[in-house]
């Protein structure tokens, strides 16, 4: 890009507003979080961890801390073990789209429809316990997410090994999981990343399977923001903040962004 | 036999989904009983004719659509430069830095983004507490709990999704035919108008309607942002269902609201594969 001294100075000063847009929100909220005061106050006085200590001894946050955690546990590797042998199905069959395009659908549907279906189904099925239903609704929500990155990871696949391996007389299983699966590690730690964050962020589809006892942190976040004005939910977001940098890190490491943006 | 062993888990999540879709549409069909939140037969059409004849779902409607409309094309024009910027500088730093940012932006979560802008825009918030303290307003400036709020966070929502989209779309404008735009006389603002730009376009549709979509469906930031004076269609349903309790009538709403955004989505689709045909690079690639 060649550019004369206008130009670059409006360039300059559109990238330099663009992510301060972008920034804004997260950074405050850090800063936020580390404010001593229960309000935000101009000049800004003592700096202390005293929300954090909130979030981590709060009865409503710390059993939806634990909540969240143990559902993320079993949708990761649940949405996995449905994303791999349907991307595989996806790459390798005829006239798979419409499998794709259905999996999609929580998707595209809004939230809060998909939420109440759910809420619905499971009525009429007698699943009562809020863990089970917040599992199996967020494993289904989370599969287009993983599914996304598996097939990005198949589009750019060398099919060679896995033939070689057949012709060498390995069993379909074998050649699958001696030769493909290795070549599917990028996209099965991108759609693991994709499944996490969503299984925790959700919230439109969640708060219809939660209840009283069992929550998310989503919706813990929610209702203490909706009842009471402090910076505890500034901690936790920081908390989030810092994991989504840590993701971000292993994802640059490990499949570089410039490949993710390529193939996503 | 073997093939149909790997399809089993997709043919569960299907059915799952079909199952739950397909009960929830159809309790459209049955009434509530009165003042509590169960259902009864029989069947009748009833809740259809009511959505038809147009209740108060209509104009939420309305606002939902020119609002997800709003939003998007503010997206696109915000965030069109950024990709093309992401897509074309040398610099790998940057690069590489700008699409950091927007993937941490992504995965850092829709609550954590609609607190901040909570706390940034609020009348006590640190937008207000600047301008109050730098003299420029007596009074704050109510942002919070109206459509303007709501769509600044929802634009920063959806900024990272349409960008991320745009970027592979400008990066597979060869540039090849901008430097053949180049050698024949053409000027750099006019190569970009001219090949970059129309080039990039099915890109930007696809990006478009990504972003309608998750506009169009969105619920946690009108509820958090808009403090119940912002309605969208999801809020609508929520509504009819944790204060009416009413769920055959959320059923049916939900059923037209997804016809006219499926409607609405076609149509980009459709202007998708239009300019396709019309930009198409194939052969040069």
């Amino acid at each position: 890009m060649r550019r004369g001294p206008l130009g670059r100075a409006l360039w300059t000063l559109y990238l330099a507003l663009v992510m301060g847009f972008l920034l804004a929100p997260v950074l405050f909220v850090v800063f936020y979080s580390f404010n001593d005061a229960t309000m935000f106050r101009l000049p800004v006085g003592a700096l202390s961890l005293r929300w954090y200590r909130a979030f981590f001894d709060s009865d409503q946050f710390q059993p939806a801390l634990r909540a969240t955690l143990v559902i993320a546990a079993i949708v990761v590797p649940a949405t996995l073990l449905v994303a791999l042998p349907t991307a595989h199905l996806m790459a390798r069959g005829k006239g798979q789209a419409w499998l794709g395009a259905a999996l999609t659908a929580p998707v595209v549907v809004p939230g809060v429809v998909t939420g109440i279906a759910f809420l619905g189904l499971f009525g009429m099925l007698g699943v009562g316990d809020a863990m089970t239903r917040l599992t199996i609704g967020l494993s289904v929500f989370c599969l287009p997410f993983s599914l996304r990155a598996l097939n990005a990871s198949y589009a750019g696949l060398d099919r060679r090994p896995e033939e070689a391996a057949r012709d060498l007389g390995a069993t379909p299983l074998r050649a699958y999981w001696g030769v493909t699966l290795p070549q599917l590690k990028a996209g099965v730690l991108a759609g693991a990343i994709f499944a996490f964050v969503e299984a925790t962020d959700n919230f439109s589809i969640a708060v219809f399977l939660a209840d009283t006892r069992t929550r998310t942190l989503p919706i813990a976040a929610y209702e203490h923001v909706r009842d009471f004005d402090d910076p505890t939910v500034a901690a936790m977001a920081t908390v989030l903040t810092l994991v989504a940098l840590v993701f971000v890190l292993v994802l640059e490491k490990v499949i570089g962004l410039e490949k993710l943006i390529r193939h996503g | 036999m073997k093939r149909n062993l790997v399809a089993l888990p997709a043919m569960v999540v299907l059915a799952v989904l079909a199952g739950a879709y397909g009960s929830f549409f159809a309790t459209g069909l049955l009434r509530q009983v009165p003042g509590t939140a169960s259902v009864a037969g029989p069947l009748s059409l009833d809740n259809y004719l009511r959505f038809l004849a147009g209740g108060g779902q209509v104009p939420v409607f309305l606002d939902t659509f020119g609002f997800a409309v709003l939003l998007t094309l503010i997206t696109a024009l915000i965030g069109y430069p950024l990709a093309y910027f992401i897509a074309r500088t040398e610099s790998r730093f940057l690069r590489v830095f700008f699409l950091a940012v927007l993937v941490a932006t992504f995965l850092s979560g829709s609550v954590t983004r609609a607190y901040g802008w909570m706390v940034i825009l609020g009348n006590r918030g640190l937008l207000n507490s600047l301008l109050l303290n730098a003299g420029l307003i007596e009074q704050p400036f109510r942002i919070l709990y109206r459509q303007l709020g709501v769509g600044i966070a929802l634009v920063h929502f959806l900024l990272p999704f349409f960008v991320l989209t745009v970027v592979g779309g400008i990066r597979n404008v060869p540039r090849a035919l901008e430097e053949a735009s180049r050698d024949l006389g053409c000027g750099p603002a006019r190569t970009f108008m001219r090949v970059t730009l129309p080039l990039s376009l099915p890109a930007v549709a696809e990006g478009m309607a990504l972003s309608l979509a998750l506009a169009l469906s969105a619920f946690l930031f009108p509820l958090m942002l808009g403090g119940g004076r912002v309605r969208l269609v999801a809020n609508y349903i929520y509504d009819q269902i944790f204060v009416a309790f009413d769920i055959p009538f959320a059923a049916v709403v939900s059923a037209g609201f997804l016809v006219c955004s499926c409607a609405a989505l076609l149509v980009m689709a459709g202007l998708q594969r239009l300019l396709l045909r019309r930009f198409a690079t194939g052969g040069l690639t």
